[in-house]
């Protein structure tokens, strides 16, 4: 088990720098708040991978909290966004 | 070490790691929400359901079925509301 989970941790990791540089090369801002989902959700199995490495078990909750903080953002900046975007179009 | 936990992980992190390879070389955005979906849905499923193998009938096991039920609300609701806004706002042609 000890040895899959750190070759599924490296995996994970370098998806997450993946999905970094898309974060970083995005044209528009909707693939931007695309790959801030990407990123939030890879977090999340990284945070449950190690919890299971380590002796302390009560990562689980903080991966839930996690999860609910990236769900409330995603919907926050796009409430953000799809405003300004109503202002412009009244202008 | 059970060769079932085992298998389940690596085929997640490949899972993911596809996933997000396709999200990098799409030139479209409605592309790659079909391969951000791929890891919210597949990937989460495949190494939770390890982890709950792994440690039985627990608490622990039923903390990580909250964390996929809610993940798999979740992940839909925000690429859906992500995709509509997409739709309405856009000043990019849409090829139909």
């Amino acid at each position: 088990m000890i040895e899959a989970n750190i070759i599924v941790i490296t995996l994970i990791s370098v998806a997450l720098l993946i999905s970094i540089l898309r974060f970083i090369f995005a044209e528009e801002i909707y693939t931007k708040i695309l790959a801030t989902n990407l990123i939030g959700t890879k977090i999340v199995l990284l945070i449950l991978l190690s919890g299971t490495l380590s002796i302390e078990k009560d990562f689980t909750d903080i991966a839930l909290v996690y999860a609910l903080i990236n769900f409330i953002s995603t919907i926050v900046i796009l409430k953000y966004y799809e405003d300004k975007e109503k202002c412009n179009e009244y202008d | 070490m059970s060769m079932i936990e085992a298998i389940l992980l690596i085929l997640g992190g490949v899972t993911a790691l596809i996933g997000t390879i396709g999200c990098f070389k799409f030139k479209d955005f409605l592309s790659r929400t079909h391969a951000v979906s791929v890891v919210d849905t597949f990937s989460t499923l495949l190494i939770i359901l390890s982890l709950i193998i792994h440690n039985g009938f627990t608490l622990l096991s039923v903390k990580l079925f909250l964390i996929l039920i809610f993940l798999y609300i979740t992940g839909s609701t925000a690429i859906h509301v992500l995709t509509q806004a997409f739709l309405k706002y856009s000043k990019k042609e849409i090829i139909k």
